[in-house]
């Protein structure tokens, strides 16, 4: 019963979603008709939002368990950075370029990996707060990452390797395919699955879960485990879109991310959320983004729009759950 | 209540301990670390961490958390510094303007989040998101400086200074302390002995509860918010004391200090546990690290990695302490009832 | 039904801000002081009611984009007047957009919007050389001609790489100065700059290190570039920490430009004005105060908005067609040198006392 209930809530929200949405869609297309509804556009917004679409889902996961991940996008940095270094090395030793970018692949999600179960040890095994380990674990990242580059940008891929983040495949582009497949994948993982189920049970009431005899700390593990490969695949896409990895690329992600998250319905104490709802709330902010900056308008006042907005949203929300009751 | 006093101080010592460590190996490494002039400077400078880290405690201890502390500190130096050119720069006044501006930021705050149940991280986030782009859109980052003389001498005033001056040593204490210093006590005796932090205690330990016993909760969330944002435009006209100039740019990414502080001071993050002593050390904790980690000649490119781990060494040390406190207190309580 | 309600509510909500802040910004162009720039505005306003860029009977009027590496700091809101100026003065449509914060990946979006929108040159401060590079090529592929500015960007993404002074003379400059004024090449010294992860600035220090290697070998510096996030408060207390960890510490170098403001601040609150030398790259306007009591002994840097101006005119001369010389004078900035791609503004100017009264920025 209480699933049936939650399940209509979060459907409504999600027409909500889509209705802002499409009112931002079509209201940007009013406003600039020739520029904002090309095809030349709405491709480069599947580019821009891969990225931050892939990390938001990171982001939404660990939201759903009541944690947050500070160290997002240090975390996807400095796995790409060590990634470069091997990519690098196999680039001077001469090797088939292929075979480069697959290691280079490897090594960047198999980086992140590591750094997610970091997180995950400080989180699920010594059991201090979420938002407390990334503080310092996102410090220490940033750290490491600077230590290896000084500061400067790594690049020198295999020219092959710009496919990944430029590339267009049958008229998509690239990055936007394999963030569709992320979609796909998590939401099935999380959405259907009994692993899924004590995910969002934990965020929920942790207490609650464990006692039903869910091993809560392997679930939690495992959460930030799967932030932490996406994040490699952020970093992969961010690596090759910006052809060089450098500690700072994408940090002002981490607060869009939550954003993102929040717009799409997801309660920020954990327990209750969709992947599609983020992937809309993504969306969301890709069109006031893209639409703002075609438009000319002054990126501070696209700061206030979607402050605003967020507000908005969450005060609308309240409102109608209200009129519920 | 005895156990949970023997936890407060348990918190405490954590940092506490790692304080004096840190101060008795910079000392050996470097003799000047623990010399009046550096303590009296860094003190200086980080006391505007140490007043926003008081204001981000009252609204952690509701179980609330505050992310817009960057925002509103520089809103305050901004309205101020607009103020003082336009209405002169009487220290009184300006003073009172700061405290008002701060507190009707955290009015805002208050109701989005007691109101309108908005979480605070997000209601915060977008409040902080609103005020920087405003700020930034209306100052357009260009500093505001030539503020008159009445006000900026403020900032050198200095108490128990010795009559000999040496050069250039600081031979008192900075009047920014002091302001830190009294805004602690006050937090103090706030919390301590009114209604109103007794309330934030109950609220942040357990909300229900509160309810039942007889505290507004909403209004408590609200004060709490408009206690941090006093704070903040205190916070906001020592800087202003300090620096003399006004750059809107200044305090980006400053509220994860302020957080830090106040986390590292053993301040539970969910709320109802913490102290105003344990705030004060965890401002230390910061300042001290950052400052000496220039005094040891570590590599700059080590820093926010010492830094990092610092965190997550006094972070899970607390965990640590308090699971084996509460397997003790569960024992106790099983002998006792055996009993 | 109240579902319904909600939604429409929730649309009409957000159109009516979206619609509000879009009039806003059309009548009030992103910079401080709106009521200066008048013709730029009028020049503006066809395009937000999406002309096509198309004005009046004269037929095309160039739209050119100058991105700095953000807005909203006074070095670049200078180069911004530049820029606006001789967009008037020249008749072509300047638009003047940055991300809020120096970041790389936020540069490219807004540049892949920008080809979007339609423009006919793209004058950037990259970030980031290698981040902009694949975006600057398919800025090229869309025939928007790109040329960089202030930072240089990769050589093949640019017809023209302005330069505000030559990299290397600007790098030497601090130390010729600096041994200058002490009066002496064997002091302790010490870097202060904005940001490790700044390109510029790492590549100034990297190149100003060389230089002291070979030329001055017997400075000494006590420890490795410290950050300071740029900002000014921050530069005075690592300062501070600095001449408690290093009493004998005796020349300062500032990169970036609140740096050196804030150690001639902690400087001058030690009364070491006549013992600590403090050189750095700051605005003269903001230098002023530090400058008049010594606490602050030579600011380095050169007229941005001049830096803004020659940007959009090397623009133009690109879109019709002309190449820029050597020695060509260009109005408003003077000579320029241009040796291929690199197009250098002149030397670099320096601040004392007397002379930095007399700017505006």
């Amino acid at each position: 019963m209480e699933t049936l209930k939650s399940n209509i809530q979060n459907n409504k929200q999600l027409y909500m979603l889509v209705i802002i949405f499409l009112a931002l869609f079509i209201l940007m297309s009013i406003l600039s008709p020739s520029k904002f509804l090309t095809s030349n556009n709405i491709s480069s917004m599947m580019f821009q939002m891969s990225e931050l679409g892939v990390l938001a889902i990171g982001m939404s996961i660990v939201i759903l368990t009541g944690g947050i991940n500070l160290a997002l996008s240090h975390s996807s940095m400095l796995a790409a950075i060590i990634g470069t270094l091997v990519m690098q090395a196999m680039v001077s030793a001469g090797m088939n370029p292929l075979l480069t970018i697959l290691a280079g692949i490897i090594v960047i999600i198999a980086v992140s990996l590591i750094l997610g179960a970091i997180n995950g040890f400080f989180i699920a095994y010594v059991g201090v707060l979420p938002i407390l380990v990334t503080l310092g674990t996102r410090s220490v990242f940033e750290g490491i990452g600077l230590n290896i580059t000084k500061g400067s940008a790594l690049s020198g891929y295999p020219p092959e390797f710009n496919f990944i983040g430029n590339g267009v495949f049958l008229g998509i582009p690239f990055p936007f395919l394999i963030y569709v497949a992320v979609i796909i994948v998590s939401t099935l993982l999380i959405q259907r699955t009994a692993w899924g189920m004590s995910v969002y049970m934990i965020g929920g009431n942790v207490k609650a879960t464990e006692l039903s005899g869910i091993n809560t700390k392997k679930v939690l593990m495992g959460v930030y485990i799967i932030c932490g490969i996406l994040c490699g695949i952020a970093g992969v896409i961010m690596a090759s879109r910006y052809s060089s990895a450098r500690t700072d690329y994408g940090s002002s992600y981490v607060m869009q991310a939550v954003t993102a998250a929040v717009l799409g319905g997801t309660d920020i104490n954990g327990g209750e959320g969709t992947i599609i709802g983020t992937v809309i709330g993504v969306a969301i902010l890709q069109v006031i983004s893209s639409g703002l900056n075609i438009l000319g308008v002054n990126r501070n006042f696209v700061d206030i729009i979607i402050g605003a907005i967020l507000i908005a949203v969450l005060t609308i929300r309240f409102f109608s759950n209200i009129n519920e009751r | 209540m005895n156990v949970i006093k023997r936890f407060y101080r348990y918190k405490e010592s954590t940092v506490a301990t790692i304080i004096v460590l840190l101060v008795i190996g910079l000392t050996i490494l470097n003799r000047t670390f623990l010399t009046f002039d550096n303590w009296a400077s860094f003190l200086k400078s980080n006391s505007v961490l140490g007043i926003a880290a008081l204001g981000t405690l009252l609204v952690i201890l509701t179980g609330n958390i505050d992310i817009s502390s960057s925002g509103q500190i520089a809103l305050v130096t901004v309205v101020i510094a607009k103020f003082m050119l336009a209405f002169g720069g009487n220290p009184f006044i300006v003073f009172i303007v700061g405290l008002a501006t701060g507190a009707l930021m955290g009015v805002v705050n208050g109701l989005l989040v007691a109101k309108l149940k908005i979480p605070s991280i997000i209601a915060t986030l977008a409040t902080n998101t609103i005020i920087n782009g405003a700020l930034r859109w209306y100052t357009n980052g260009a500093w505001i400086s030539g503020l008159p003389d009445e006000f900026t001498r403020v900032g050198d005033i200095m108490f128990f200074a010795s009559s000999e001056v040496e050069n250039g040593t600081i031979n008192g204490v900075p009047i920014q302390i002091l302001f830190m210093v009294i805004a602690a006590v006050i937090t103090f005796f706030v919390l301590r002995y009114t209604m109103f932090g007794r309330g934030i205690y109950a609220l942040g330990g357990n909300a229900d509860s509160a309810q039942r016993i007889g505290f507004n909760n909403d209004r408590l969330t609200v004060m709490a918010f408009t206690y941090a944002g006093l704070m903040y435009g205190l916070a906001g006209v020592v800087y202003t004391t300090i620096m003399k100039t006004v750059d809107s740019n200044a305090f980006i990414g400053f509220e994860m200090n302020v957080i830090g502080a106040v986390v590292l001071g053993g301040v539970s993050i969910s709320g109802g546990s913490g102290s105003v002593f344990g705030t004060m050390l965890g401002m230390l904790l910061l300042s001290i690290i950052k400052n000496g980690l220039v005094l040891t000649r570590i590599s700059t490119y080590w820093q926010s990695i010492v830094i990092g781990i610092i965190i997550l060494f006094a972070v899970s040390l607390d965990i640590i302490n308090i699971k084996r406190e509460e397997k003790r207190t569960i024992k106790v309580d099983i002998v006792k009832e055996e009993v | 039904m109240r579902r319904a309600l909600m939604a429409t509510l929730a649309v009409l909500l957000i159109l009516s801000m979206l619609v509000a802040c879009s009039q806003t910004s059309t009548s009030t162009p992103p910079t401080s002081e709106p009521e200066q720039k008048t013709p730029v505005e009028e020049t503006k306003a066809p395009e937000t009611s999406d002309n096509n860029g198309q004005t009046g009977e004269e037929g095309k009027v160039w739209k050119i984009a100058v991105m700095p590496k953000l807005i909203g700091i006074p070095y670049f809101n200078a180069s911004e007047v530049g820029a606006l100026k001789a967009g008037e003065d020249l008749g072509v449509d300047v638009q003047y957009v940055g991300p809020t914060n120096a970041d790389a990946t936020e540069q490219v979006k807004m540049i892949e919007d920008l080809i979007n929108q339609g423009i006919d040159a793209l004058c950037v401060a990259p970030n980031d050389p290698a981040a902009l590079s694949p975006v600057l090529q398919k800025a090229k592929d869309a025939g928007i001609v790109v040329l960089d500015w202030d930072t240089p960007a990769n050589p093949d993404d640019v017809v023209y790489s302005i330069n505000q002074v030559d990299q290397e003379e600007f790098a030497r400059l601090y130390y010729d100065k600096a041994v200058e004024i002490a009066g002496k090449d064997d002091f302790k010294y010490a870097i202060l700059t904005g940001g490790l992860n700044a390109a510029n600035l790492n590549n100034w220090i990297d190149l100003g290190l060389k230089y002291a290697k070979e030329k001055y070998p017997k400075l000494e510096l006590v420890t490795e570039r410290i950050p300071t996030d740029e900002s000014q408060q921050l530069a005075y207390q690592k300062t501070l920490e600095l001449l408690s960890a290093y009493p004998d510490l005796e020349v300062i170098l500032g990169y970036s430009t609140p740096t050196p403001l804030g150690a001639a601040m902690a400087v001058r609150e030690k009364n070491l004005n006549d013992k600590v030398v403090v050189i750095g790259s700051s605005t003269p306007k903001d230098s002023v105060q530090y400058l008049e009591d010594g606490s602050l002994d030579a600011g380095l840097l050169w007229d941005p908005s001049q830096l803004g101006y020659l940007t959009v005119f090397a623009a133009k001369e690109v879109l019709e067609g002309r190449e820029l010389k050597d020695g060509q004078e260009v109005p408003n900035v003077g000579k320029v040198t241009v040796n291929g791609k690199v197009v250098v503004m002149g030397p670099p100017s320096i601040w004392t006392v007397d002379n930095a009264k007399d700017y505006d920025f």
